[in-house]
């Protein structure tokens, strides 16, 4: 197998004021093609800012960073992260955020806006994605006439129209019930057995559960694996 | 092409907002191009009016009136204008005698309140020679005819207007007017000027007398404002018109103060004023276009930081800088330009009034459209670009954490 993501000794540390913040310390993770991965952590542990790097929203002070086997460089432009994260990353959010006024359907197209793929291509490709996870004939609903977990279903769609290869959950069903929560996690790990490469960010061990593999970070370090290492 | 959806969807979601956000675009574009279209307009009626006079026509004023350096009236006394004792009879004799010039006709603007059955007549009484129709080739008689020599007595031609008011459709040849109380008898009607609907007034309600008759009826005093002079049909009315200066110099002692005004020089005088108020105009426009152009940044600012967690997530999902840049400045752009289109409507719509209501037709020209459409797209880019900047530089992560 592939790897999909890899950091090797990866630090971020920034200023707020005088404070000196060492957000992520030499940080080794490996994620193959293909996994389920959940990184965990409490707030403030630095799983947010692994989350921005590992979406290229983020760039490591220091380290490297592969995405699919092309190293990231540090000084990367960011049209050229731009291009990379439309063509390799489908972010799914806690807050769903879909665009209000308009319909799931061009929610779900938005992504294209910054890619070049034929009009007839993608509004299939939109149709069917939605059919997907369930919301065959709610292509013209708007986010308000819709319900949280139908929502963040429109945003998974969403994540896949550009056909990336990585998933990055942050939170997906920290803003949901349980039951919608369980049905947006069984929808991701049937993503992740049809061959997408999942990484969930979470705080509930409940969630982390259905990864194949959980990362827990603690104070910007990655902890020994305690179970379902590799 | 989706910036252009995009940017029309935001528009449309705030309506109320876009259009006060437009009102200063809408007030600068209309005030302009009703201004441009009206003195556009009046310039073709007035060049209208002086192909019907005949590029060979020549005016004489009273006051030095400088045609080239813009100033107008050139340091010259504008009393002299109204003066009636700067023209003479020596004069017109002079302007006789220069070769090229086939009539000479002064205008004696005569004290004389003209009245029918005891009741006021709107009236402009002008003293003159029977030769002002053949030198005034706009202004025919249509009844009657002209008086034969200038001491015919009380006898008086009568503009089409005074026609209408006083006699209606009934003949008026051989009726009477009376001017200062003395019954004058109606010997010729002018036919309407048709080569100008607004100028043309000033014609309609000229009542003409033999020069002798209007001397007495001023007490004696020879007062002469204006003389008309044309020039051969294949003279040169450049030279004929220098040879006029210079024969009225002479008669003058060598003072200017007086005019010879062709008709190209009015047309320049007309197109010295108008181009004065445009730019007056012009620039009180500009201060409304900049004012409705901070207008937009402001709106747009406000605009931008409410869509702060959109444009993270457009970033999040592969939007690059430029992308969000383009999206806003597309946005600026298009209320700018809706703008224009409205105050280009309004003055379409202003137009159409001045053109119903009053015998002057405003003109917009495609170069009016065009510079309009132009100035307000330029004033989207210029005022839209600051916040679409500021789009573009927001942080990916911090706007997608902003409530």
């Amino acid at each position: 197998m592939s790897v999909a993501i890899e950091l090797r000794k990866v630090s971020k540390s920034y200023k707020t004021g005088k404070l000196h913040v060492d957000a992520l310390k030499n940080i080794d993770i490996k994620i193959e093609s293909g996994e389920f991965v959940a990184i965990m952590g409490p707030s403030g542990s630095g799983k947010s800012t692994l989350m921005h790097i590992i979406g290229l929203l983020d760039r490591p002070t220091k380290g490297e960073l592969f995405i699919a086997g092309k190293k990231i460089e540090l000084d990367m432009a960011d049209s050229k992260l731009a291009k990379l994260r439309s063509e390799r990353i489908g972010f799914v959010f806690q807050t769903f955020n879909l665009l209000s006024k308009i319909t799931a359907m061009k929610n779900v197209l938005m992504p294209t806006q910054y890619r070049k793929i034929g009009k007839v291509d993608r509004e299939e490709r939109a149709r069917e994605l939605l059919r997907e996870v369930g919301l065959a004939g709610r292509e013209d609903h708007r986010p308000t006439e819709l319900s949280g977990g139908q929502i963040q279903r429109v945003a998974i769609a969403r994540s896949l129209i550009n056909n990336p290869d990585i998933i990055l959950a942050d939170e997906p069903t920290g803003n949901l019930d349980s039951k919608s929560g369980t049905e947006i996690m069984n929808l991701l790990t049937e993503l992740n057995k049809k061959g997408k490469t999942v990484i969930l960010i979470t705080h509930d061990q409940r969630i982390a559960d259905f990864a194949d593999r959980t990362i827990r970070i603690l104070d910007g370090e990655v902890q020994k694996p305690m179970k379902g290492a590799k | 092409m989706e910036s252009v959806k995009t940017a029309l969807l935001s528009i449309w979601s705030n309506k109320v907002r876009s259009v006060l956000t437009v009102l200063g675009i809408v007030i600068g574009v209309a005030s302009v191009t009703i201004l441009v279209s009206l003195g556009q307009g009046l310039k073709d009626e007035v060049s209208t009016l002086i192909r019907g006079f005949g590029s060979n026509l020549m005016f004489v004023t009273a006051g030095k009136i400088d045609t080239k350096s813009g100033s107008g009236m050139g340091g010259s006394n504008p009393a002299n204008f109204i003066a009636g004792d700067i023209l003479t009879l020596n004069d017109v004799d002079a302007i006789k005698g220069v070769s090229g010039v086939t009539e000479v006709a002064p205008m004696a603007l005569v004290a004389g309140t003209v009245t029918s059955d005891g009741k006021p007549v709107n009236a402009t009484v002008t003293g003159t020679y029977p030769n002002f129709e053949k030198a005034l080739e706009i202004l025919k008689v249509k009844d009657g005819k002209m008086f034969e020599s200038i001491t015919a007595g009380d006898v008086v031609v009568i503009g089409p207007q005074i026609k209408k008011d006083v006699f209606g459709d009934v003949d008026a040849v051989g009726k009477t007017i009376s001017i200062n109380k003395t019954p004058f008898t109606i010997v010729g009607v002018f036919g309407e000027v048709e080569a100008s609907s607004i100028f043309g007034n000033e014609f309609s309600s000229l009542a003409v007398v033999p020069f002798e008759t209007g001397t007495a009826l001023n007490k004696g005093k020879v007062t002469i404002n204006r003389i008309v002079v044309k020039a051969a049909n294949d003279a040169k009315v450049s030279s004929v018109k220098e040879a006029v200066k210079k024969a009225i110099l002479k008669s003058h002692a060598g003072e200017e103060n007086f005019s010879v005004l062709t008709q190209d020089d009015i047309l320049g005088l007309f197109d010295q004023f108008l181009s004065l108020a445009t730019t007056l105009v012009s620039a009180i426009a500009a201060i409304s276009l900049v004012v409705g152009g901070i207008g937009i940044m402001n709106i747009m600012l406000v605009t931008v930081t409410e869509r702060t967690k959109e444009i993270g997530l457009r970033k999040a999902v592969g939007a690059t800088k430029l992308a969000i840049a383009t999206q806003f400045l597309v946005e600026a752009v298009f209320v700018t330009l809706i703008g224009g289109l409205i105050g280009l409507l309004i003055s379409f719509g202003v137009g159409a009034v001045v053109a119903a209501k009053t015998p002057l037709t405003p003109s917009i020209t495609p170069n009016v459209i065009l510079v309009a459409l132009g100035v307000s797209t330029v004033i989207g880019i210029i005022f839209g670009l600051w916040p679409a900047l500021r789009a573009a530089q927001k942080d990916p992560i911090e706007a997608l954490r902003y409530e």
